[in-house]
């Protein structure tokens, strides 16, 4: 273990590292398909050749682009069930405000909003962990890349109807362990760690994670008596 | 602990400006959201399995009463929103001076024993919390 903190800053660059397909030259569908295939179907081949300090705008705008996309067709399905579940008689405050936020279209500033602001606190989250595991071998660039190609690429699982959102949640879990541990060069059992102690000291992403099954649960409860 | 008051490395990010930006930008996107929806109705699934409450139990309502200028009563609900905000408050303004006063930031410099010593005593304040959270039967 180095005996300074924090660690010096990497090579600039690494040849094992030539970068997502998202930062290359190309037809943006294709790269941008090509990143989410990569995150969802492989992750490890594809954070083990991410570069690991290439600038935050590529992965930033790749993280919006994703959870816009995510977020547009999710909030569809919701408001989808919503009216055929529940009606718009007795909708809640909450669930008022959000069809209004929808229907005015200011959802489309909204998202990628907190979708920065996400990316950007939740990869100070892990990285202040791995720098309390002693595991950051790498600067904060790396630890936010990993998070926003993460978010990115499992928000656009939320185009698969009712289960959708509790697949993005689990599956972005995942793709941040073995993102973390890829790019920071670590074992996964710290990557897990840095990963898994937020959310059960936290508990808010549990919550939201218990909240989101039982939205699907009710969901289809009320599908299946519409029905 | 060494600090130093130096030109950052050009590879590094600028923590400054990125960091003073979230947090403002947090504390606009907290204040607008509690204002048009409130509080989001989600429990905390800890404190429903185990009786006890977690470590950022009633950091929400702790917000809310910090909101409306109510120090002591944030305090309670939960220590870590005033020591947080207080904290915010004091990055964001050397942020701030940072960026005006021209390229140079402080940045510390600590040895592996040093940063051992700080992690146990990150542990030992979320205990110490936690504990003050538990004895108060939040």
């Amino acid at each position: 273990m180095s005996d300074q903190f924090p660690p010096p800053l990497p090579p600039a660059h690494d040849d094992r590292r030539t970068g997502p397909v998202w930062e290359q030259p190309g037809p943006i569908g294709s790269r941008f398909l090509e990143t989410v295939r990569g995150v969802l179907l492989d992750p490890t081949a594809f954070y083990r050749t991410m570069r690991r300090s290439a600038g935050l705008g590529p992965p930033l705008t790749f993280g919006i682009a994703g959870t816009l996309i995510g977020s547009l067709i999710g909030a569809l399905y919701q408001l989808m069930f919503m009216s055929a579940g529940t009606g718009f008689g007795d909708v809640t405050a909450g669930e008022a405000a959000f069809a209004s936020l929808f229907s005015s279209g200011c959802i489309v500033i909204v998202v990628p909003v907190f979708a920065v602001l996400g990316m950007f606190v939740g990869a100070a989250i892990y990285h202040v962990m791995l720098l309390l595991l002693g595991a950051a071998r790498q600067p904060f660039e790396t630890t936010m890349r990993v998070v926003a190609y993460a978010m990115g690429a499992t928000s656009v699982l939320q185009i698969i109807p009712i289960c959708g959102s509790v697949l993005a949640v689990v599956w972005s879990i995942v793709a941040y362990i073995i993102g973390l541990a890829q790019a920071h060069e670590i074992p996964t059992g710290k990557a897990a760690a840095a990963v898994l102690i937020p959310i059960a000291v936290c508990c808010v992403l549990t919550a939201l994670f218990y909240a989101a099954l039982l939205a699907v649960f009710l969901g289809a409860a009320f599908g299946g008596l519409q029905q | 602990v060494t600090f130093e008051w130096r030109i950052p490395d050009v590879r590094e990010i600028d923590h400054e400006a990125l960091w003073s930006g979230v947090i403002v930008a947090s504390a606009l996107s907290a204040a607008v959201v509690l204002q048009l929806a409130g509080l989001p109705p989600i429990g905390c699934v800890f404190k429903a399995l185990s009786g006890l409450p977690c470590l950022t139990c009633g950091f929400g309502r702790g917000l809310l009463s910090l909101s409306h200028g109510d120090v002591l009563s944030a305090a309670r609900w939960n220590p870590l929103v005033p020591l947080g905000a207080a904290a915010a408050a004091a990055y964001v303004t050397y942020a701030a001076v940072a960026l005006l006063a021209g390229s140079k930031r402080l940045r510390a410099r600590v040895t592996g024993r040093e940063a051992l010593v700080f992690r146990w005593a990150v542990v030992a304040f979320c205990a110490v919390i936690w504990g003050f959270l538990i004895a108060d039967a939040r």
